[in-house]
């Protein structure tokens, strides 16, 4: 028994959410073990950079004999303004770039190295304040590595990364042997600065890819 | 048979391996929250035994959504939760093992990480915005505090890696 089905949730499908394919599809060559990308659903808006966006990764043709790693490298830029222009630089948000891994084991995609079912892929941020004005632009790129192992710097959570329970590390792993990346990008902005009503308080969106 | 089996996991010399072994035998739940509260606080044991009994807590335990106030008793005064080892997951570029919706909060709780780096991190969603201060202040007081009573604990699952 893994020590992750010891630490693990009782397993089962993942959440229920609709699915939207993506249409992106590199390297469609006949039995190409690609990642593909599919949203959970557009992202969800909150007052003033709060915002969710889901989407969940599978390697495409892959089999019962599958297995390596989804390597997402991630970068974010965080702007912040108070409602003069000055900067406001947003804290506590980590270590750009780095990279963040899912395993995959008989074809199946998992979090990490556990036992436990790869649901969403969440880009996430909470409400950035009252009086603010800004922007969060994430680019990201997803590769599905077969047979590799991870170096041991990579690790979950991490308190450099947002990763969260993926292995993760800001320090390229350098795997070689990919089969294709594919883009995950979103901008989120919001302007709080004398919003007249709450729908003008609402994070917007843009670049999502 | 199922009495040996807690018999083995309520030992404190019993091996990581034997632990999940037994674990494993486990079946349908007929024992005690108290039973893995009993283990999860008290210091006889190591901080990977104890993390381990956290995890099944709320795995055999807290299956379905359910107050706060109904988590601070099931986890009965936790030893291993302090303001330290709390924080609210404000930002997220990956995933973890509960769901992060708007207007929620989730909240990582790292156990025992002074004993070990790479034990589980255990996740709470909570229905309604919390601070962690609140949190761990609910937990721990000896008696329940009305202004929670309408905050629901969604989701409490342990991450980490194997």
């Amino acid at each position: 028994m893994e020590e992750a089905e010891v630490y693990g949730p009782l397993k089962g499908e993942p959440g229920g959410e609709a699915v939207v394919e993506s249409p992106e599809s590199p390297m469609k060559g006949e039995g190409a073990k690609v990642v593909k990308k599919a949203e959970l659903g557009p992202p969800a808006a909150g007052d003033c950079g709060a915002y969710t966006w889901k989407v969940r990764f599978s390697v495409e043709n892959a089999d019962a004999a599958t297995k390596g790693y989804i390597v997402q490298k991630v970068n974010a830029v965080y702007t912040r303004k108070n409602c003069d222009g000055t900067d406001k630089p947003v804290s506590g948000v980590g270590t750009f770039p780095f990279w963040e891994a899912w395993g995959v084991r008989e074809g199946k995609v998992f979090i990490g190295d556990t036992a436990n079912a790869h649901n969403a892929d969440s880009y996430t941020d909470s409400n950035m304040g009252d009086s603010t004005s800004g922007s969060i632009v994430v680019k990201a790129n997803a590769e599905f590595f077969p047979n590799v192992t991870l170096p041991a710097d990579m690790k979950a959570n991490n308190p450099d990364t947002q990763a969260g329970d993926l292995r993760s590390s800001t320090t390229d792993p350098a795997l070689s042997g990919g089969t294709g990346s594919i883009p995950h990008d979103l901008t989120a902005s919001w302007n709080c600065c004398g919003a007249a009503d709450a729908k003008a308080k609402l994070t917007t969106f843009s670049d999502k890819k | 048979m199922l009495r040996d089996t807690l018999e083995r996991i309520a030992d404190p010399t019993v091996s990581q391996e034997e632990l999940r072994s037994e674990i494993d035998k486990l079946g349908e739940v007929a024992e005690p929250p108290s039973f893995w509260t009993g283990i999860a606080n008290s210091p006889v044991y190591s901080a990977r035994h104890r993390a381990t009994c956290i995890c099944q807590l709320l795995r055999r335990h807290v299956r379905q959504p359910v107050s706060l106030l109904r988590l601070a008793w099931l986890l009965d005064h936790p030893s291993w939760i302090s303001p330290g080892v709390v924080t609210v997951v404000a930002h997220l570029k990956g995933e973890i093992p509960v769901e992060w919706n708007l207007g929620e909060t989730v909240l990582a709780i790292r156990l025992f990480p002074v004993e070990a780096e790479d034990l589980p991190v255990l996740y709470v969603r909570l229905s309604t915005s919390l601070e962690a201060a609140d949190f761990v202040q609910v937990v721990s007081s000896s008696r329940p505090d009305a202004r929670f009573a309408g905050v629901t604990v969604l989701q409490a699952v342990c991450g980490g890696q194997a």
